[in-house]
């Protein structure tokens, strides 16, 4: 299954009504309340799968909106109940770092539920670097540029000695090969400058 | 008889196939199964709680009928429905009972602990089939668990938890455990597993949440980068003291 086919998903399939239908007869008496609030669920269940995140939304008097971006999602849980197994389904639990115990977002409602979980694993915090078992070495001054940080190093040294060969060499004052110094020192601490 | 049962309960539960590693981390998947006293401890409990039920009801059921026989009023046909009427919950009882205990089997046999290179999975449950994928990056902390039967039986919990967690006040209702543990239940080498964990947490840097501790030696401790540091510092300092001699 690939990307494109997770990003048509948009509404649950008709085996989530029958879900529904079955779920809200086992509640007994209390038929008449689940079982309005579930079609309607049913009726606006709307997921998008982008580049960036999950959205679902649903709700017709209460909206209720939930955005997930991929990076953040912490585990995925596949969870399915025998009629769900029956019916082909499974609820894809979507956890972030919050503060509550159960899912943020739940994906249910397509057959296709293990695609969906493999597709986010693929997308979600710790998965995405593809080499887990070679972690990047800690900048290290020394390995970063091998041996080339230390022939720099020794390059600065030997140009310096040149140049304080040159100056203990130079004629004491009024050369016309030394131009003027940039900064003349105004201080002792001026020597600093050259 | 119990292959058959298994065989039935496959079909007819639709237990899923035994769980995959994550794509793309299948080489160094490793595969951790609850030991076999796992199910001994599972029996342990098992057998405390019937034996607790079907004592309770045998006494109901025993008492109730002895109070009939010894009254002399109650005509034989009242009796004997009375005595069906509280038999027939007794012996549901008795065949829930039985039924529990085959599926306990079934539970210990359908466990898989699978540990990757990146990440975990925890797949558990016979009715109500959980599975559960956390990356090492999302981790925050592991813990061994262990009871005063468990040990006796050499078993542990192996706790993995993810950050968030509290109380059920989900926007969403959520009926059911925490979904920030991943539990790695009645394994006998709780330590192995736990120590493979943290050392693949440890080769992570930003595993968790939280700012990582550099463990790295500072930048100074190849020989050769040090020695020259001091040969520029040295000719530096020849070269302000050439200069300041000179002027």
């Amino acid at each position: 299954m690939n990307t494109d086919a997770i990003y048509a998903l948009e509404r649950p399939e008709p085996a989530l009504w029958r879900l529904y239908l079955i779920r809200s007869i086992l509640s007994g008496p209390a038929v008449f309340i689940t079982l309005p609030m579930l079609w309607f669920r049913y009726y606006t269940l709307r997921y998008r799968f982008d580049a960036e995140g999950i959205h679902m939304k649903v709700g017709i008097l209460f909206r209720r909106e939930v955005n997930v971006t991929y990076a953040r999602i912490q585990d995925i849980h596949l969870s399915s109940g025998i009629i769900q197994r029956w019916l082909g389904l499974a609820d894809v639990q979507i956890q972030t770092a919050s503060g509550t115990a159960g899912a943020e977002l739940t994906i249910e409602g397509f057959h296709q539920s293990e695609a969906i979980r493999d597709f986010l694993y693929a997308r979600m915090r710790g998965a995405r670097d593809k080499s887990p078992s070679t972690p990047p070495a800690l900048p290290h001054a020394a390995e970063v540029g091998g041996d080339e940080v230390v022939t720099l190093l020794l390059g600065i040294r030997d140009e310096l000695r040149e140049t304080r060969a040159l100056l203990a060499t130079r004629p004491e004052t009024g050369s016309p090969a030394l131009p003027p110094p940039l900064f003349p020192p105004a201080s002792p601490a001026g020597d600093d400058h050259v | 008889m119990y292959n058959a049962f298994r065989a039935a309960c496959e079909r007819v539960l639709r237990i899923p196939h035994d769980p995959t590693p994550p794509p793309g981390d299948e080489a160094g998947a490793q595969v951790f199964r609850a030991a076999p006293a796992y199910f001994k401890y599972r029996l342990v409990l098992w057998g405390l709680r019937t034996a607790f039920a079907l004592g309770f009801g045998l006494l109901l059921l025993v008492g109730l009928n002895l109070a009939l026989l010894n009254d002399r009023d109650v005509p034989p046909l009242v009796r004997t429905s009375v005595l069906v009427a509280t038999s027939l919950p007794f012996l549901l009882l008795l065949a829930h009972t039985v039924f529990s205990l085959a599926i306990l089997r079934l539970d210990y046999e359908k466990r898989w602990y699978v540990v990757t290179d990146r990440s975990l999975r925890v797949r558990e449950g016979v009715v109500t089939v959980r599975e559960m994928t956390v990356t090492f990056a999302n981790i925050q902390n592991v813990a061994v668990v262990q009871g005063p039967i468990q040990r006796a039986l050499g078993l542990a919990d192996l706790q993995v938890e993810t950050a968030g967690g509290g109380s059920a006040h989900a926007n969403e209702k959520q009926l059911g455990p925490n979904l920030h543990v991943a539990w790695f239940r009645g394994i006998a080498n709780a330590d192995e597993v736990k120590t493979l964990i943290q050392d693949r947490l440890r080769r992570l840097k930003d595993a968790g949440l939280g700012d990582r501790d550099d463990h790295a030696p500072p930048a100074g401790a190849a020989p050769a980068f040090l020695d020259a540091l001091r040969a520029v510092h040295a000719e530096a300092r020849a070269l302000r003291l050439a200069v300041s001699s000179g002027q």
